[in-house]
């Protein structure tokens, strides 16, 4: 786990309003987002953000409605500037570069993918996968190929001629995804890209994203209000709450020891058997004694479970590429079913 | 004796009204002459039909305050003093417009109508691709030539060709540019209201000081700053309504400004474009009919003879023609703009 870190965001303040430098001075003395509107009228956007994303890896943001994410995406590639702070790729700081600058940056390096698809009506679905190309100014005998190969692997091949509006809402966002793709740019933003999809297809999605990014370690940030998409997707997960980030951290580690009321909540309606995974909920060391089998570390609860056939006194050895690396009961595996209470009646709310 | 007489008289104004004037006007109204008729000169009005201290009531008990009607006289001879000037700046500026209109008119006019016909059928295959409006264009046009209005009609199309392509080329940038700026946008609005709203007569007047009737330009300009509105306004409104979500994903892969209007915006607006030009083509029609009154040529120089010496019939006719123009004209931009939606095929 010694990833680059592709992506980072330092001290990162946006606040919206007509004089949003003096109001900077007095969130930093600590006035809050209510405090903030109430007495200056601004509206606290971001409150020094800072994340580190790990190149080749699914950096998930998730927060409600209100809580910041969708502006924070767009600082990575300021469609939004910030008020204060630093946003660095690849070592150097993009709040420093030119137009010009900008401009490269968005057309080789980052791409991005849209709630609401975003295609341009008008053209093609070649057209539209190969909008990055295009930009970039290549003709169009070069690019068609490769449109038309990242069409073939989200599965529209032979779909390029038709237009964007032709297709169902889950086939344009597979084109928006082609798109992104076919600028072969490293660094993907993805913003609420599935939510705008029924579920199922929304988990077709989700797969289809999991799928590629197994082949092609990109990095991925990507921004949603859903925990069990936050949790399917992530490798590193950011939780925001009013502009601030409340905790971040491994997926499975927020799960079991969330870090606030807030997330406690928030943790509190998803299917825990599902998404736990064995590793995360093992006793480390080496297993003694008898054995009923042995599972992988990243098998979830929910298939140990059904393994054990509602078994209550069967333990398992947990095997990690190939190795012996702890052991779990079935007890232990029920106690991590029910939400942590660290702070009593909260989690009831 | 004059309403405000005792007014001036009580704030001390009695000697400066005496010596600006010969107190009472210079002119004498009609309404003076019966009361002097009548005798009743001497009583001051009752406070039932008390006048609004107007600038002519006013007048009447002080001779020092101008008539209005020295203001209407006042703004004509302002304009006669900068016409010189004016018309120098405006003449060369508007000159091409004289040339352009004088040949399309001379092209239609001299063209055999053999040869005509079957160019303006061309032209309605080459922007709507159907058969319908073909035939139609042949068979309006062959009506109006068998009725002998064939010429008074190729002039009036010739006009509004002209005239609408000025628009079009001047108008498409200038709503491009408003829907940039909003600074440009809040002062090009109200210019465009009053366009809209002044009289059409009223373009005629200053035209006719500025220029020689016999220019083609005095009633070109007339037309095309009538008709120029809908292209703006709806240039502006167009690319403002384009989806801010696609104008977001322009920028997020790296569009220029450049690439973003013409890639995005002008394709997105274009359906909102085309239904100004429709427009626009549709207020010059109505616009050169009035001009005929400073000598364009066309269906409307016999509508106007119609009027003037109560040729019912030939006003008449020539009406329905002007009609069965306005017609071809909205049903072909129509046509082409329904082709354009289709094939860009908008949501």
């Amino acid at each position: 786990m010694t990833k680059e870190i592709k992506v980072s965001i330092r001290h990162l303040y946006k606040i919206f309003g007509s004089d949003p430098q003096a109001a900077l001075e007095d969130v930093k003395a600590g006035m809050g987002k209510p405090e903030l509107l109430e007495k200056r009228n601004h509206v606290l956007g971001l409150n020094d953000i800072n994340v580190d994303m790990k190149e080749g890896e699914i950096t998930v943001i998730m927060g409600l409605s209100g809580s910041g994410k969708s502006t924070l995406i767009r600082h990575l590639n300021r469609l939004i500037e910030p008020t204060a702070g630093e946003v660095i790729v690849n070592g150097e700081n993009i709040l420093d570069y030119n137009e010009a600058q900008l401009r490269k940056l968005r057309r080789e390096r980052m791409s991005m993918v849209f709630q609401k698809f975003a295609l341009l009506p008008h053209r093609t679905v070649a057209e539209n996968t190969a909008m990055a190309l295009a930009t970039r100014g290549f003709p169009a005998s070069d690019y068609v190929s490769e449109a038309e190969k990242w069409l073939d692997r989200v599965g529209l091949g032979g779909y390029g001629d038709h237009h964007p509006h032709q297709l169902s809402g889950g086939m344009q966002q597979r084109v928006g995804i082609a798109r992104a793709l076919a600028s072969n740019s490293d660094i993907m933003l993805m913003d609420e890209a599935f939510s705008a999809l029924d579920p199922l297809i929304r988990t077709d999605m989700q797969d289809l994203l999991l799928e590629l990014q197994a082949e092609l370690h990109k990095t991925i940030i990507f921004i949603t209000h859903d925990l069990d998409e936050a949790l399917k997707l992530a490798d590193h997960l950011v939780i925001l709450n009013d502009g601030r980030v409340v905790q971040q951290g491994e997926p499975q580690e927020i799960l079991l020891n969330p870090a606030d009321p807030y997330i406690e909540d928030f943790v509190a309606d998803i299917n825990r058997a599902r998404v736990l995974r064995v590793r995360s909920v093992m006793e480390r060391g080496a297993p003694e004694g008898e054995m009923s089998g042995d599972i992988d570390g990243n098998d979830n609860l929910e298939s140990v479970i059904a393994k054990a056939e509602g078994a209550l006194d069967r333990r398992y050895r947990v095997m990690m590429r190939g190795e012996p690396v702890g052991s779990l009961t079935m007890p232990s595996i029920m106690r991590a079913l029910v939400p942590a209470q660290s702070s009593g009646e909260t989690a009831k709310r | 004796m004059a309403a405000y007489e005792n007014f001036f008289n009580a704030v001390g104004l009695k000697d400066w009204c005496s010596a600006g004037g010969d107190g009472g006007g210079g002119m004498t109204s009609m309404a003076d002459l019966i009361a002097q008729t009548d005798g009743t000169t001497t009583q001051g009005p009752s406070l039932w039909n008390w006048p609004f201290p107007s600038l002519d009531a006013l007048n009447k008990a002080c001779g020092a305050i101008p008539p209005s009607r020295d203001v209407t006289q006042g703004l004509e001879d302002g304009f006669l003093a900068i016409r010189g000037g004016l018309r120098a700046v405006v003449d060369p500026l508007t000159q091409p417009l004289s040339w352009a209109l004088r040949d399309m008119l001379w092209i239609m006019t001299n063209t055999p109508w053999w040869l005509m016909v079957p160019i303006l059928m061309l032209i309605t295959w080459l922007v709507t691709r159907s058969w319908r409006l073909v035939v139609f264009v042949l068979v309006s046009i062959a009506f109006l030539a068998f009725i002998n209005h064939y010429e008074a009609a190729m002039q009036t199309l010739a006009i509004i060709f002209v005239c609408a392509f000025i628009c079009v080329l001047f108008g498409v940038p200038i709503g491009i540019a408003m829907s940039r700026s909003d600074r440009l946008q809040r002062t090009v609005i109200p210019i465009l209201d009053m366009l809209q709203t002044l009289p059409p007569f009223v373009y005629l007047i200053p035209l006719i000081f500025l220029f020689s009737v016999t220019e083609p330009k005095l009633y070109g300009i007339a037309i095309i700053l009538y008709a120029i509105v809908p292209v703006v306004r709806l240039t502006d409104l167009g690319i403002r309504l384009v989806d801010p979500d696609v104008i977001e994903a322009a920028d997020a892969f790296g569009m220029t400004k450049r690439q973003k209007l013409f890639g995005v915006q002008i394709p997105l607006a274009l359906p909102n474009i085309m239904a100004g030009v429709n427009q626009t083509i549709m207020m010059s029609l109505a616009m050169v009919v009035i001009a005929s009154l400073v000598s364009a040529p066309g269906l409307g120089v016999l509508v106007l003879r119609g009027i003037r010496s109560l040729e019912l019939g030939t006003g008449l006719v020539a009406g329905f023609g002007i009609v069965i123009i306005a017609i071809l004209l909205d049903r072909v931009t129509k046509a082409s703009l329904a082709r354009i939606d289709t094939s860009k095929s908008r949501k």
